[in-house]
């Protein structure tokens, strides 16, 4: 590597733990930091006690089983990684010092790869102390996870640059006909997994379809990380380790040897990513916009909606920005559909699998959200650089909460009623009763999911970058969140039961106990939400200045 | 912008055109900057000027057209063509986590200048910063963060130096600095390529100008050149603007300007 690229990552990774001690020094970040440490060696130490201890590990799959899973596992997560940024991502540091300096193409390549493998890392060690625990070689196990994150980095950094390498060479009119033909392709193999699907437990569905042909043939070349977590000698660890790394010294070959101009879409990338992560309001030079790529034919426009105190023109801004944003709904739609498959393939009405059904529903409804996280953050999460506009606009706080949380609730509600859709397409049928009853649960759930996610975000509105800086902050509040998720949501569902349990107990009917548990579901978004909006109102301005 | 027999052009741009599907960003571009010459580039909002100067930088391949920085070809020789040139960008983005002096070390050596502490000092104080070393980016103000960006460009003394908005972001005094700097460079025979729309701030810093509108190139000649020809209009560059820029469609380059 370059000996100035060397220095560089060198200093960069000094600087990132200097940076965490000033961090440190505050009080804030003391607790974040040392919080964080201290909660993920718990749970280390509870692991290892769990795998130590007679009786509490429990059983691990089988290989076969593992054998399938893994590989499929690793080969969705790559593609998409490859399919949700389509380009390397530089920060705009790099950008501005390294894409005119006289580094090589490879050079620069080398650096991408190797400064991303830190947060690879630490996102392997974080996995592995859960999947550990799975692998018949605990040792094995730990290996093949953080092999499998360093290659699903590096493969899909091939991806990216080799479709851009082919559609360098392909008119538009080619390249549209290929997407549509790749889009097509993955929607038949989602559609023929499902329909591969035999009934069953959700467990039982899930792995037959992952042992169809279709899902086994696309995972193939991940074959060995299964292999590896599976292995159940050492030799056969030493064996398939050895492949594992193999592959990832191929992917990173073939990175380095596509012979791609990736300057332009890295600067496209970092702009999507840092728009995402940090909506800077930067302004972007003539080119810019361009090279994101043609401005559409036609531009979609949210309809008005009517808020309480005069929070419409906030929801429809972020409602208008979200339908315009297409790319933003594709990750949402691959989850969606393999979380379709996931929970209903295999149910199939017309042979009365209603438990299984019933389950199913309820897991979409009530879990999704916990899980998944709201796909769609059009809310105080894009607006971190707005947050002085914000208050000065003649609205109360919890009025700006109330624009700025609508949109993301609606819209999850609408992606979990979609999924729904999708369910009863695929089932033959979900039966009326409990797609009413989904609907009922769906909105307020979603309303406290995006409450919860933006009263954490004005909390600790760390700036998170696929650099790994703030990785460490980053987990520490995607623990807090899911807490918090957890906890909210059960007091959530526990006031609908009990709204819904009273109602049946006074002999209502059941449309009427199903009308009181969704108003009794509704009533903690109100306190919720004007937290929200005192939080809102409490935000330090001073931390809303762009990252530089 | 004379050329000099004895002083063959430091950037050249002969028919550079840049596309984005249907779009076209930069529309048959010529003209050059020769050593000791500081150009302005002006034009509107999305004229083409942050798309011609990265293009110049290597980051934007062209659709068509050369490009040659120093003598040598951007698309056939970047890494040499990029020796030979810095650009400071319009948004003074610095890695947060380090901290001035470990800026001008890693641009030391990923130019390769030797004994670079010395010049890295004095670029420093020249630019005000010599008691800030020690300091991240992240403690720094914009302009300060403007500042180091200078440095770092100035650093392996480039023959051609790209700036985007270099005034953006400057107090009156950080100005003054970056004027005298630029002025510095170009009396040691560096060419230096500005892009801003602070007209009335860089006329009397540039000695020649290239105003573009929608990619293409209205005008290009020296500051004396642009008097002479637009004596009936004022003259002034800003009234040379407004004369060039306003109007539905872009006129081609007026006769006589290169």
């Amino acid at each position: 590597m370059n000996p100035g690229l060397r220095l560089l990552a060198l200093r960069l990774a000094r600087g990132r733990i200097r940076l965490i001690g000033r961090r440190m020094r505050t009080v804030r970040g003391a607790i974040g930091i040392g919080g964080t440490v201290l909660f993920l060696l718990a749970f280390a130490a509870l692991q290892v006690w769990r795998a130590t201890t007679p009786g509490m590990r429990g059983g691990t799959p089988s290989p076969e089983t593992l054998r399938t899973f893994v590989p499929a596992l690793v080969t969705v997560l790559t593609i998409i990684a490859a399919v949700s940024e389509r380009g390397l991502y530089f920060s705009p540091a790099e950008t501005g010092f390294l894409f005119p300096a006289p580094v090589g193409r490879r050079e620069l390549l080398l650096y991408n790869l190797v400064t991303r493998l830190g947060i690879q890392v630490l996102s392997g060690l974080w996995v592995s102390v859960y999947t550990v625990l799975y692998a018949p070689l605990p040792a094995a196990g730990f290996a093949a996870v953080m092999l499998a994150f360093v290659f699903m980095y590096v493969a899909a950094q091939a991806l990216a640059l080799g479709a851009m390498a082919a559609e360098s060479y392909l008119s538009p009119l080619v390249r549209r006909l290929v997407r549509a033909a790749v889009i097509a392709g993955v929607l038949l193999i989602v559609a023929s997994a499902a329909m591969s699907a035999a009934p069953g437990t959700a467990g039982q569905r899930f792995r037959v379809i992952l042992e169809s042909p279709v899902v086994r043939a696309v995972s193939i070349v991940a074959r060995p990380f299964g292999e590896l977590f599976a292995a159940t000698t050492a030799g056969a660890a030493i064996g398939w380790g050895i492949a594992s790394m193999g592959l990832i010294a191929l992917a990173a070959l073939l990175v380095l040897s596509f012979d791609v101009a990736y300057t332009e879409r890295s600067l496209a990338v970092g702009q999507r990513v840092q728009r995402r992560l940090s909506r800077m309001l930067s302004t972007s030079g003539d080119g810019e916009g361009a090279a994101a790529g043609p401005p559409p034919r036609f531009r979609l426009r949210a309809p008005r909606v009517a808020l309480p105190g005069r929070a419409g023109p906030l929801a429809w801004r972020q409602m208008t920005e979200l339908l315009r944003t297409p790319r933003a709904l594709v990750s949402p739609l691959i989850f969606g559909a393999v979380w379709l498959v996931a929970m209903f393939g295999g149910i199939h009405a017309s042979e009365g699998d209603a438990e299984a059904m019933q389950t199913s529903v309820l897991t979409t409804a009530l879990l999704m959200p916990v899980i998944f996280g709201n796909p769609l953050p059009f809310d105080f999460r894009r607006d971190l650089d707005r947050m002085a506009f914000l208050r000065s606009l003649p609205l109360r706080p919890v009025a700006v909460a109330v624009g700025q949380i609508f949109p993301a609730a609606v819209f999850f509600a609408l992606f979990e009623l979609l999924v729904m859709c999708g369910a009863a397409a695929l089932t033959g049928a979900v039966p009326a009763g409990w797609m009413v009853v989904a609907a009922a649960l769906v909105l307020p759930v979603a309303w406290c999911t995006a409450a919860l996610e933006n009263l954490l975000f004005l909390w600790m509105p760390y700036r998170v970058g696929p650099d790994g800086r703030a990785g460490a902050q980053f987990l520490g509040k995607a623990l807090l969140l899911m807490l918090m998720k957890v906890v909210t949501l059960g007091i959530v569902g526990f006031a609908g039961f009990a709204a819904w349990y009273g109602m049946r107990i006074l002999g209502a009917p059941l449309s009427l106990a199903l009308i009181a548990a969704a108003l009794a579901m509704s009533i903690p978004c109100i306190p919720l939400t004007w937290w929200v909006g005192r939080t809102f109102a409490r935000f330090d301005l001073t931390r809303a200045a762009a990252a530089p | 912008m004379t050329e000099p027999a004895a002083a063959p052009p430091v950037i050249e741009i002969a028919g550079l055109s840049k596309h984005y599907g249907d779009r076209v960003a930069v529309d048959g571009l010529t003209f050059s900057v020769p050593p000791g010459e500081i150009v302005g580039l002006v034009g509107p909002n999305g004229a083409g000027k942050t798309t011609t100067l990265r293009a110049i930088a290597g980051i934007h391949p062209p659709s068509s057209g050369t490009i040659r920085v120093a003598g040598f070809d951007v698309v056939r020789h970047p890494v040499e063509a990029r020796r030979h040139l810095a650009m400071v960008p319009d948004e003074p983005a610095l890695f947060a986590s380090l901290t001035v002096w470990e800026h001008l070390e890693f641009t030391a050596r990923i130019y390769g200048v030797r004994d670079w502490r010395g010049p890295a000092a004095a670029l420093l104080d020249e630019m005000e910063l010599g008691d800030r070393r020690q300091s991240l980016a992240d403690e720094l103000s914009r302009g300060m963060r403007q500042k180091v960006a200078v440095a770092c460009a100035l650093l392996h003394d480039p023959a051609a130096l790209l700036f985007d908005e270099p005034l953006t972001g400057l107090d009156p005094r950080g100005i003054r600095t970056l004027y005298e700097a630029i002025r510095r460079r170009a009396a040691e025979g560096a060419a230096v390529l500005l892009s801003s729309h602070l007209l009335g701030q860089i006329e009397t810093l540039c000695t020649g100008f290239a105003v573009m509108r929608q990619g293409r190139l209205l005008f290009a000649g020296t500051r004396e050149e642009m008097r002479d020809r637009y004596a009936q209009v004022g003259g002034s560059l800003e009234e040379v603007f407004f004369h060039l820029t306003e109007g539905a469609a872009p006129p081609v380059m007026e006769a006589g300007a290169r």
